[in-house]
């Protein structure tokens, strides 16, 4: 015993007198300033003072600059001012199909020319983060820029209150003051901290959660040749939904492959009852899966099943599981809507990809023939009007940093604030103008894009650069991908009123932009309730009767509320009280 | 079979019933364990979109090379190939050796210390700091971005030393004792009469090495930059990851309601190309293991 | 069997019987220094599930917190049902596998032809490479409640009258879990086995012959009493790595509606967050699954020494 006592004290000791040596990994605090550069006056060269013979004009095509779509381009923006050839680099915090070689794309050399800019990039493995970890933890040197960084994880705040990023208004006020004009007010007074900085440019600033069936997923689909051959009947109510589920029923012998009758993906995956929830009237959940909902008038937030609502979407979900349309096997749906649509499994599917049931199509005719899914607008309870625009700000899961490693943060910041304009963002979503696409009048006599070449494909893209632009690019507003989705597509064969979407600026659904960080108590709680919602919802649809629905029901409000919901709700309704008000002040209306 | 196994009899036995049942239970045995593995193998040769049509049985329907062009169509796919094989045979043989040799004092009951050793070993199977202070510690040995970090850090578990011990002991003692009365030192032995008699536990451990050092990948994520040091099997890794993020990637494009990219490879199926093909080595390479397990059954015969 | 270096009566001082066995000592003492440097000196990192760790700030500057990592974790609402998931799935997982190999072990050493009996034991080891990926893709084309291979056979044969709902229903999750983890590793466990069998010495079984023990007989006798050590061994790892189990196939398998069942510790755990450098967090976790990991490991090994005279150490 003796022996092993002075062993391990031994041991102990050695381990100290190691990690004195090996302690200092903490990397330094470094000074919060940019230096002051003796060049800076040049740079801010008065703007609207008259022709200052130095300032040269913005490298943009004419016609871009004559025909803005939704923002007009400051006059002798910076970024043209210096075009000197300089290379940043970028750690991409994301996995990257087709990792590309900048230059070598018309769309990169199109940058490099007009900026003089290389970007020289390297991606992550694998989707976990690690190795973003480890270059914060071991001191190492960060490159001059992070991208695809997560704001709501704990890496980012790691940055931040690490110091090892800079303000971006600091650089911004330094270097580009044009720039505030060049983003969206929101952008740039959302997220800032009690002192006024915001540290990061984010992708999606701006979300249209277009909840007219203009969205891309908020269709619902249906089986052509069923709907058919059961009569074609009215299919623009809910309880059209329930005739067509019971004529299906009396002959649903004749397509032995349909397993979901009804089929909904969100609540089948992970127990979210949004679909039924707004079908019914619930205004908030037209463009989210939220399992909250907050009520501007009292400033609270709730679960949203245990709204009065909440509890009649449950109910809804009980009758089709009662009648048998939604069975036990719909909970075991893997969410891959491509392998279903193919084998024609499901009648009607509720909150459809648009784009899959074209890419299924042929799969589906030659596995049933004669088979097809047809797209239906979704369908709404009576009385209830959804087409609204919703345009709000979402907590950005693709940011952009500057650290402070940075060798030219000058020349960083000009860059996105080239990425940022309306060209620069045209470019990373549709390419080069007048080689990819050129403009175009709307029915409604607004301006649109139609690419110039018909084969626009997953390789022609891939060609040409644009192949990475949702998720790797630094494409800095999301308008332009609907802009281009839209102009593309037939006009009148999906109804998109861009201009009316322009015009109303209303928000809603409060829960679905605001969240906590990854590692706080509520993030804790918000996660261990979600998994009560998923067991629970289950278990409530799948009741064997009445007094089982009551029973169940009740069973999972104790649980929620034994598992720290009340005081979860509180914090959440605090923030987004705080968002609404921001959201008000940059004139969006809020509507709940 | 039946006929075969009469005339090849080692041991001049008739076939009983019961070799009979045994053989049919093999057999049944052989069908369930090979027929996902060939599941896979018919699912990597089919056509991807085809896939999409439903489940194939027993051969592929629309014969495609394309999930496997996509695999060897990376560039660096050769070099990492002999990264992955010389990882697989230096940390192999260093772990083996290592860890064989240590076990084997380890197995001697009255070793001095013996019982605290083995407390001091099994404690970190379980307790450790976790990624970020080992990575500071590869860091501060300066591994970081060396060959050498894929073959050290393995060198000793102490898992496989259990498992030499267990088998160490079934050694008969006589043996060891002729060979100190002829004043043979230790590691005369060792390398003389231990490591010869215990081929079959070398070449399980051996094995088992192997295979680890193949499949590992995390290690190069974390703590390898450059290129020439990228294995074969992340290489596979990056490509599901990568075809993962296609796949996500077509699902954003809204840009067409119909053409979205049909030819693409989807995750399926590149998955099972990629297993395929990293598992395919492994698969060639154990028969050659197999022998030792047998040059045992040899050895014992002769012994004793 | 217990190995000794010498006959000789142990009366002599501690430094000489250090001499006389310096040749083992020194095998062992690299391994001893290697252990230290690495997993000893990371081992320290512990201490980041007693604080609130900042990867900028470091390891000795973050702030202590206490237990409180520990708290959340305990607190949660499923706690009963994941310790009882995890305990089941690895109990049944250990009463199932364990007979099972060892008589397919047995079986395969009877088998005569040589070379049919490499055959097998090549491909009896294949199903361990494939990733649940892949076997969650086979397993829904077979158990599927809709159009899976064997609900179809059983219908056409009459021998139920409606399909069972294998993926979903949470009374067949855990049985469902047993049988393809089982057959996923039946060859791959076995080749331990197999090569210490290999190392047994054929004269015994002549002898036995001889004696007239048949085939049964001189599995009992003979086979089985040599693997008495490296079953108690297994059985001891097995059990102490309780905790870690039914990740992979709660993770492909697991569904709102069996989640009840399939819930363990190690999903859970992965579920509720982990991948989002929640670093306090889970190296707490990890230092509770490791404490009851190695609490097992003692027990068993205790157990193991009073019921068979051997254990681990």
């Amino acid at each position: 015993m003796k022996l092993k006592m002075i062993a391990l004290f031994l041991a102990m000791l050695m381990l100290v007198s190691v990690f004195a040596g090996c302690a200092d990994t903490t990397t330094d605090e470094q000074s919060s300033e940019p230096a002051e550069s003796s060049k800076e006056s040049s740079e801010e060269a008065s703007e609207e003072e008259g022709g200052e013979a130095e300032l040269l004009p913005n490298n943009i095509p004419a016609e871009v600059l004559a025909n803005p779509i939704f923002k007009e381009t400051p006059e002798n923006l910076e970024c043209f001012q210096k075009t000197d050839p300089v290379t940043l680099s970028v750690f991409y915090n994301a996995v990257v199909a087709d990792a590309w070689t900048w230059g070598e794309d018309p769309v990169t050399a199109e940058i490099q020319k007009l900026t003089g800019v290389t970007i020289d990039g390297r991606y992550a493995a694998d989707s976990e983060g690690n190795e973003l970890t480890l270059m914060i933890a071991s001191g190492d040197e960060l490159p001059d820029m992070l991208s695809s960084i997560n704001t709501t994880s704990a890496q980012y705040s790691e940055l931040v209150e690490g110091g090892l990023v800079y303000p971006i208004n600091e650089l911004m006020d330094q270097y580009a003051p044009k720039m505030y004009d060049v983003l969206f007010p929101l952008e740039t007074s959302y997220y800032n901290d009690d002192n006024g900085n915001f540290y990061f440019i984010g992708r999606q600033a701006i979300l249209p959660g277009l909840t007219e069936y203009g969205t891309a997923n908020g269709w619902y689909a249906v089986r052509q040749d069923v709907y058919e051959e059961l009569g074609s009947p009215s299919l623009s109510s809910i309880d059209d939904i329930w005739n067509l589920l019971e004529d299906w029923e009396a002959s649903k012998d004749n397509w032995p492959e349909i397993k979901y009758p009804w089929l909904d993906p969100v609540l089948a995956g992970s127990g979210n009852i949004s679909v039924a929830y707004a079908m019914l009237g619930g205004k908030a959940q037209y463009s989210s899966g939220s399992n909250y909902v907050y009520d501007s008038e009292t400033q609270t937030v709730k679960a949203v099943v245990t709204t009065e609502l909440g509890k009649e979407a449950l109910k809804f979900y009980y009758e089709m599981a009662q009648k048998g349309y939604i069975t036990q096997e719909s909970f075991a749906f893997t969410g891959d809507s491509g392998a279903e649509l193919s084998a024609g499994t499901a009648l009607m599917y509720a909150k459809m990809n648009v784009w899959e049931v074209g890419t299924t199509a042929a799969a589906l005719a030659e596995n049933i023939p004669g088979a097809s899914y047809s797209l239906i607008e979704p369908i709404y309870a009576e009385g209830v009007d959804y087409h609204y625009y919703d345009a709000a700000f979402r907590a950005s899961t693709n940011a952009t940093v500057i650290t402070k490693n940075c060798s030219d943060p000058e020349r960083a910041i000009l860059f996105l604030e080239f990425m940022a304009t309306e060209y620069g963002n045209l470019l990373a979503t549709a390419g080069v103008y007048g080689e990819h696409w050129q403009y175009k009048t709307l029915d409604n006599g607004n301006i649109g894009i139609e690419y110039i070449n018909d084969a626009v494909d997953a390789a022609w893209r891939t060609e040409n650069g644009l192949y990475n632009y949702n998720k790797y690019w630094f494409n800095l507003t999301t308008n332009y991908d609907l802009m281009t989705a839209f102009s593309a597509v037939e006009p009148g064969s999906i109804k998109a009123d861009i201009a009316s979407y322009i015009e109303r600026n209303v928000c809603f659904s409060a829960p679905n932009f605001v969240s906590f960080a990854s590692d706080s108590q509520e993030q804790v709680t918000m996660t261990g309730l979600n998994e009560i919602l998923s067991t629970y919802v289950t278990k409530i649809i799948l009741s064997e009767n009445e007094d089982a629905f009551e029973a169940n029901y009740a069973e999972m409000i104790a649980a929620l509320e034994s598992s720290g919901l009340n005081e979860l709700t509180a914090a959440y309704a605090e923030k987004c009280t705080e968002w609404v008000d921001t959201l008000e002040a940059a004139g969006v209306e809020f509507i709940d | 079979m039946a006929t075969k196994a009469k005339k090849s009899k080692l041991l001049s036995e008739r076939f009983t019933l019961f070799d009979g049942a045994n053989t049919l239970l093999m057999l049944l045995i052989l069908f369930i364990t090979l027929y996902p593995f060939w599941y896979c193998i018919i699912v990597s040769f089919n056509d991807s979109n085809d896939l999409l049509k439903g489940p194939l049985y027993f051969w592929p329907r629309a014969f495609s090379l394309d999930n496997y062009r996509f695999v060897f169509e990376n560039p660096s796919l050769l070099s990492a190939f002999f990264v992955s094989v010389a990882r697989t045979v230096v940390g192999m043989l260093l772990t083996v050796l290592f860890t064989g040799a240590a076990a084997y004092g380890l197995s001697k009951r009255d070793l001095i210390g013996r019982k605290y050793m083995m407390t001091y070993f099994i404690i970190p199977m379980y307790f450790g700091g976790g990624m970020i202070p080992t990575y500071l510690l590869i860091k501060g040995l300066g591994l970081l971005n060396n060959f050498l970090v894929y073959v050290i850090p393995s060198m000793w578990s102490f898992y496989y030393a259990i498992l030499f011990m267990a088998f160490y002991d079934s050694i008969p003692e006589s043996m060891e004792e002729s060979a100190k009365i002829d004043g043979a030192s230790v590691f005369t032995i060792f390398m003389r009469l231990i490591l010869p008699v215990s081929m079959p536990i070398y070449a399980t451990i051996a094995l088992y090495c192997c295979v680890g050092q193949w499949n590992s990948w995390l290690d190069t994520v974390i703590y390898t930059k450059s290129e020439s040091l990228v294995t074969l099997q992340y290489i596979m890794i990056k490509l599901v990851n990568e075809a993962e993020a296609q796949l996500e990637l077509q699902k954003m494009m809204a840009d067409t309601v119909t053409e979205m990219g049909v030819n693409a490879v989807s995750p399926t199926t590149v998955r099972v190309a990629t297993m395929v093909v990293t598992t395919f080595p492994i698969v060639v390479v154990y028969p050659f293991f197999q022998k030792y397990f047998v040059k045992g059954i040899m050895l014992g015969s002769v012994k004793g | 069997m217990e190995k000794t270096m010498t006959r000789q009566p142990q009366k002599k001082s501690l430094a000489s019987r250090f001499k006389k066995q310096i040749g083992y000592q020194l095998l062992v003492w690299p391994a001893i220094v290697f252990t230290f440097i690495f997993s000893y000196i990371p081992m320290a990192g512990i201490i980041i599930a007693f604080k609130n760790y900042k990867i900028s700030v470091g390891i000795w500057e973050s702030a202590w917190v206490g237990l409180e990592n520990f708290k959340n974790l305990f607190n949660d609402f499923f706690m009963g049902q994941i310790i009882l998931n995890t305990v089941v799935i690895s109990v049944l997982g250990i009463l199932v596998s364990y007979p099972v190999v060892m008589i397919f072990t047995l079986l395969l050493n009877e088998v005569t032809n040589t070379a049919f009996k490499r055959v097998i034991q090549t491909i009896s080891y294949l199903p361990h490479f494939i990733s649940w990926t892949i076997m969650a893709v086979i397993l829904t084309a077979m158990l599927s409640a809709h159009d899976g291979i064997i609900n179809e056979a059983m219908l056409a044969l009459g021998i139920i009258d409606s399909p069972i709902n294998y993926m979903t229903d949470p009374d067949l999750y855990w049985g469902m879990v047993t049988i393809a983890s089982v057959w996923k590793e039946l060859g791959w466990s076995a080749i331990v086995y197999l090569a210490v069998i290999s190392g047994i010495d054929m004269s015994l079984y002549e002898a036995a012959k001889i004696d007239g023990a048949g085939r049964l007989a001189r599995m009992w006798y003979i086979t089985l009493p040599m693997l008495k050590g490296i079953i108690a061994i297994q059985l001891i790892l097995s059990f102490a790595s309780m905790p870690s189990k039914g990740f992979d196939q709660a993770y492909f398998l697991a569904n709102s509606v069996n989640m009840e069942r399939a819930r363990t510790l190690s999903y859970y755990v992965y579920n509720t967050g982990l991948v989002n450098a929640r670093f306090s967090y889970s190296t707490a976790i990890g230092l509770v699954l490791s404490l009851v990991s190695a609490g097992l490991l003692f027990s068993a090994n205790t157990a193991s020494k009073k019921l068979t005279g051997r254990g681990l150490y």
